[in-house]
């Protein structure tokens, strides 16, 4: 033991008390920084918990139909009801609700609902393979970065955010959508946000 | 239905019981009650009856076919053989967990019934340790957290509440309100013998781990530091680590035999889990030792071993043997956040334990030089430690980029490779001059001495090797390569550590030789058995350089190629090592090979060099009840590599068939490294005699380590 | 953003017009001699990640995705892009996380500094427990660099001080 004495350091032995609370806390307080920032980490996000909270910004290019190069964003659609839709060309659940969306797509876009599609993780031929073959005409563009997946925390494919004349996410869809629920949603926020 | 109920009253009675011990064996310390610390340690062995008798109701289970019992129903079905019955014990998260507990009950026993007169001071403390760490697994699985469901919806926290109540499903014994007709089976992947054996080794690895941690708790908090504890332990790592370290292998060896990519280790969230806490036990395993020479570094192994415990604890959840492919699955189910907290509490109060009972741990010695023993192994640990944070920040990185940047991540093998390839090679250097160095201090002159001829070897083999082409064509090396120049220099140093470890036993055997007169193989047998820990340490280090070359091999020069071929078209693949193979398409065929699995296999002629050896079958096996195929490579051993071939695909009942095929040099060298390790962590394990107990504290109490003198 | 879309637009005209080329059974010669190996494609595709099949690259991943991109791999080798551009390709259009190998910019920095910084720290904080427990001034880590006949007679006095002070 008396070989040991030296090497403490003075400072410590005059106030080992002060001196080693404050380690302690410094650890206590990086271990706690760390399982926090685990524990909220793990939490599953889901795109859900953008219900009723305004969407964020997107934009995508048009690759399909009329619009293609043409940009569309969520600034430049505020003021109209939008459906942005989440899908990808190897999605066997996409294609059980391609064609409701193109239907409905026909039959509100007079009335102010912009159905925007964007293509997930696809490769263009693909992609436009995919628009081809459902006949699809609404703005459809691919998600650049897959930024829109992230931003929107959508969990797979498809998604659907319905966004209001004011942008908010008035409900988000996980999985396809049917017929009935789709034109109720729709005649909801259009009555909803009606001047 | 007698049995599951049986079971459940028995898990729910190992739980009441394992807290009541902890409780009894608590108080018994505080108020000096022997008959309650007495009480505490028969209900240690009761709990662990109770359990034995809970795994005996699951295999009758499992083996019986009740379907109505959940767990059965997710794990066997009726076509499945009886043996891969009983294996699926271990194949669902139920099952596992209630093995993990009863291994833990085992374990707990047998270190309370057999340090009862060495270290009788700790017992109570570690019977509450233990205790506490097996009734949070028990209560996982016998559905104990279902009962706080109620009142957290009371209070508002409807969705804990629901996780909560989801619980009670994770009791092996669960009864569904039907009986299915027939159960979904098995994964595919994990009939296979590999896949059978990792868990029971790996969860026999984790839990030995929880035994040191209890006595380093239980010495803390009875100011009981002196080297009592760190000698009751010493065993239980060396088997902890040695069950780990089979895990690990035999892990890589089913990844390597059956998921068909060619590889061994993916540095997925799952295996990083295993590796993390077997990177921290190997340090600890290093730096206890000199603690027990020069009783120094005793916080910091402390502070090893409950680092170990926390990752074991969280291993156990990440690699029980369900499919969580990403640590994003932790949080899906209410065990993720139970298991969190868990270790979180057990971390934070370790810590706080450790920093009342700081003064305790003062060191003994001071470091005399950094020209010691001491100094290289607080290097050794310093690189355990980074390779450890690196592969944690690897695996816990997709977590914090979405949390703070919203960025996705997905951290491939290339980032743990380009990080820790570097680091394991500098531990392959220090693996070499430890043994060199003599514990206090040495001078340049007498390390110069002994490092001469190692580093003459090392010297030579990479000069060598990058000077004459015909030799590194023998170390697999085309001189093409761009990280020719690394690899030689690792090369060289791998050589390094074998002379090292040479010179040291001959050393030995020359000195044993000159004062006893024995005959070479007498004085080499009384060397390692006289000093099994130091010889057999050498043994698992050189089975360490024999894994090194295998990852070499296998990382820098292996060959693939995926090829489309009609039949009766061949192909040639250039091998570093042996020449070419040249692979001939014969055809495919389709037949059973168990009752709910069809085989089509691929028929390949090999010649090598242009000489007919042999046909080889890659093929796919479908298994019917999942609807599942998996592919099922190929191989052709050899020391020098392996032929590794996979039927990716065909066409139009196999006119034409697509292959990967690789050459995986030097792969071998992993699975016979890896014996020797295991045979040199055996050496070091097994009983020691009377007299080298004495030797060992004869040589402790003179400061002095056991080596022969040095000419 | 409207770099990349307009990158993409071309790519797009591009791709489908070689589409419309294959489709008509045009330029096979041209086309031919450009294309690319099964383990062409594959050297590529190793170095990605497949996102909807976590930590598996994309040779060796079978879902339809990855045969789309694999697809995608090879129609850019035939182009005669160089595989740093594909990688790049990639990257840009459907994030960074798909590369195997983290870039260094944005997020993923992060995930190289930060264990750099954990082991420098190490070091740090093992130098000063050295120093510490040695009980010996700075000179004593500094001599380490020094000569080696310096560092000897620095030890022999060390060692001498250690052994009177010992005594």
């Amino acid at each position: 033991m008396t070989r040991g004495e030296p090497s403490t350091v003075p400072a410590l032995r005059a106030h080992p008390g002060g001196r080693r609370l404050i380690w302690l806390i410094v650890v206590l307080t990086l271990l706690g920084t760390l399982i926090g920032l685990l524990a909220l980490g793990l939490q599953p996000r889901t795109s859900r918990l953008l219900q009723g909270k305004p969407a964020p910004p997107f934009e995508i290019t048009a690759v399909n139909g009329d619009f293609v190069g043409q940009k569309f964003s969520l600034a430049n659609l505020r003021g109209d009801v939008v459906v942005l839709n989440i899908w990808a060309s190897w999605c066997v659940e996409c294609m059980r609700e391609a064609a409701v969306l193109e239907q409905a797509w026909r039959a509100y876009r007079e009335r102010g609902v912009w159905f925007i599609g964007v293509d997930y993780l696809d490769t263009d031929t693909a992609g436009l393979a995919y628009l081809k073959r459902f006949g699809i005409t609404y703005p459809n563009g691919p998600d650049i970065g897959s930024r829109i997946y992230q931003d929107y925390h959508a969990t797979g494919v498809p998604e659907t955010f319905f966004i209001d004349r004011e942008g908010i996410v008035q409900h988000v869809q996980i999985g396809p959508i049917g017929q009935a629920q789709l034109y109720a949603l729709l005649d909801r926020l259009l009555t909803k946000d009606s001047p | 239905m007698m049995a599951a109920d049986l079971g459940y009253v028995a898990l729910s009675l190992a739980f009441v019981l394992a807290i009541s011990s902890a409780v009894a064996a608590w108080w018994g310390e505080r108020r000096r009650a022997i008959e309650l610390i007495l009480s505490a340690r028969n209900s240690v062995l009761a709990v662990a009856g109770l359990l034995t008798f809970a795994i005996a109701l699951e295999l009758y289970l499992l083996l019986s076919s009740d379907f109505r019992v959940m767990y059965v129903a997710q794990v066997t079905n009726r076509a499945m053989p009886a043996f891969f019955k009983l294996t699926a014990l271990w194949g669902g998260q139920a099952g596992s967990l209630l093995f993990w507990s009863w291994l833990m009950s085992l374990f707990a026993a047998a270190a309370v019934s057999g340090s009862w007169r060495r270290a009788q001071i700790l017992i109570p403390k570690v019977i509450v340790v233990t205790q506490l760490t097996l009734a949070f697994f028990l209560s996982l699985i016998s559905g104990v957290w279902a009962l706080a469901a109620s009142p957290l919806r009371a209070i508002g926290l409807a969705e804990s509440a629901s996780l909560m109540a989801e619980m009670e499903t994770l009791t092996p014994f669960y009864q569904l309100g039907f009986t299915p007709a027939d159960g979904s089976g098995l994964n595919p992947l994990l009939r296979h013998w590999g896949m059978i054996i990792h868990p029971p080794l790996l969860y026999l690895g984790f839990v030995g781990f929880v035994i040191p941690f209890a006595f380093a708790v239980a010495a803390l908090s009875t100011r009981q530091t002196s080297d009592v504890w760190i000698r009751v332990i010493r065993r239980w790592t060396l088997v902890a680590w040695l069950f780990l370290s089979m895990g690990l292998l035999v892990g890589m060896w089913w990844a390597y035999g059956v998921l068909g990519w060619g590889g061994y280790w993916g540095w997925d969230p799952v295996e990083n889990a295993a590796l993390m806490p077997w990177l921290t036990g190997t340090a600890f395993l290093h730096s206890v030792v000199i603690q027990e020479r020069r009783g120094m570094f005793k916080v910091w192994n402390v502070v090893l071993i409950m680092i170990t415990y926390s990752l074991v604890i969280f291993g156990t959840f990440l690699t029980r043997s369900g499919v969580v492919s990403s640590v994003h699955a932790f949080a899906q189910s209410g065990v993720g956040p139970l298991f969190l907290g868990f270790v979180a509490a057990t971390f934070i109060a370790s810590v706080i334990l450790l920093f009342e009972r700081l003064d305790s741990l003062r060191s003994e010695h001071m470091l005399d030089s950094l020209m010691s023993r001491e100094a290289i192994f607080l290097l050794n640990n310093l690189l355990f430690l980074a390779i450890f944070f690196v592969t944690f920040w690897g695996t816990i990185f997709p977590v914090i980029s979405e949390l703070l940047a919203g960025q996705k991540a997905i951290v491939g093998p290339p980032f743990f490779n380009q990080v820790n390839g570097p680091l394991f090679a500098l531990l392959v250097l220090t693996m070499g001059i430890a043994p060199l160095m003599p514990w206090r201090r040495t001078s340049l002159g007498k390390l110069g001495r002994l490092v001469l001829w190692p580093s003459v070897a090392g010297l030579i083999t990479t000069l060598g090797l990058l000077a004459i082409p015909s030799l590194r064509q023998f170390a697999v090396l085309p001189s093409t390569q761009l990280h020719m120049v690394p690899v030689t220099i690792f090369y060289g140093l791998l050589v390094f550590v074998v002379v090292v470890i040479g010179q040291e036993f001959w050393r030995g055997i020359h000195a044993r030789r000159r004062t006893t007169g024995e005959t070479w193989l007498r004085a080499l047998l009384n060397l390692i058995g006289h000093n099994r820990r130091r010889y057999g340490g050498y043994l698992v280090h050189l089975g360490v350089v024999m894994i090194a070359l295998g990852v070499i091999g296998t990382n820098f020069f292996k060959v693939e190629t995926q090829r489309n071929l009609s039949k009766g078209a061949s192909f040639t693949i250039t091998s570093p090592l042996t020449g070419s193979y040249t692979l001939t398409y014969e055809g495919l065929n389709l037949h059973a090979t168990a009752e709910d699995v069809r085989r089509t296999a691929a028929t390949l002629r090999i010649a090598q060099e242009g000489r007919f050896v042999g046909l080889i079958q890659p093929s796919q096996d479908f298994f019917i009840p999942q609807q599942q195929a998996i592919t099922v490579p190929a191989m052709r051993h050899s020391l020098a590599e392996d032929l590794y071939i996979i039927l990716a695909g065909w066409e139009d009942d196999g006119t034409t068939a697509t292959f990967k095929v690789y050459i995986e040099p030097l792969v071998n060298w992993l699975w016979i490294g890896g014996l020797v390790l295991v045979l040199g962590t055996a050496v070091a394990v097994w009983p020691a005699r009377l007299e080298e107990h004495r030797t060992a504290l004869a040589a402790r109490a003179s400061g002095q380590p056991v080596a022969m003198e040095s000419s | 953003m409207q770099v990349f879309g307009e990158i993409f637009q071309r790519l797009t005209r591009l791709t489908l017009f070689l589409t419309l080329v294959y489709a008509l059974g045009g330029l096979p010669a041209l086309a031919l001699a450009q294309e690319p190996s099964l383990d062409d494609i594959n050297r590529v595709a190793k170095q990605l990640s497949c996102p909807t099949c976590a930590g598996i690259n994309v040779a060796d991943c079978p879902t339809e995705t990855c045969a789309q991109w694999r697809a995608k791999i090879g129609e850019l080798l035939a182009e005669g892009k160089t595989d740093q551009e594909i990688l790049e390709y990639f990257a840009a259009r459907y994030g960074d996380h798909v590369l195997q190998m983290p870039p260094t910019r944005g997020v993923f920095l992060s995930i190289w500094v930060v264990p750099v910084l954990a082991i420098l720290a190490g070091l740090g904080l093992l130098g000063y427990l050295v120093r510490r427990w040695t009980g010996a001034s700075a000179a004593m880590v500094a001599s380490v660099t020094s000569n080696e006949e310096l560092q000897d007679e620095y030890l022999k006095r060390v060692e001498q001080e250690l052994s009177m002070w010992r005594e």
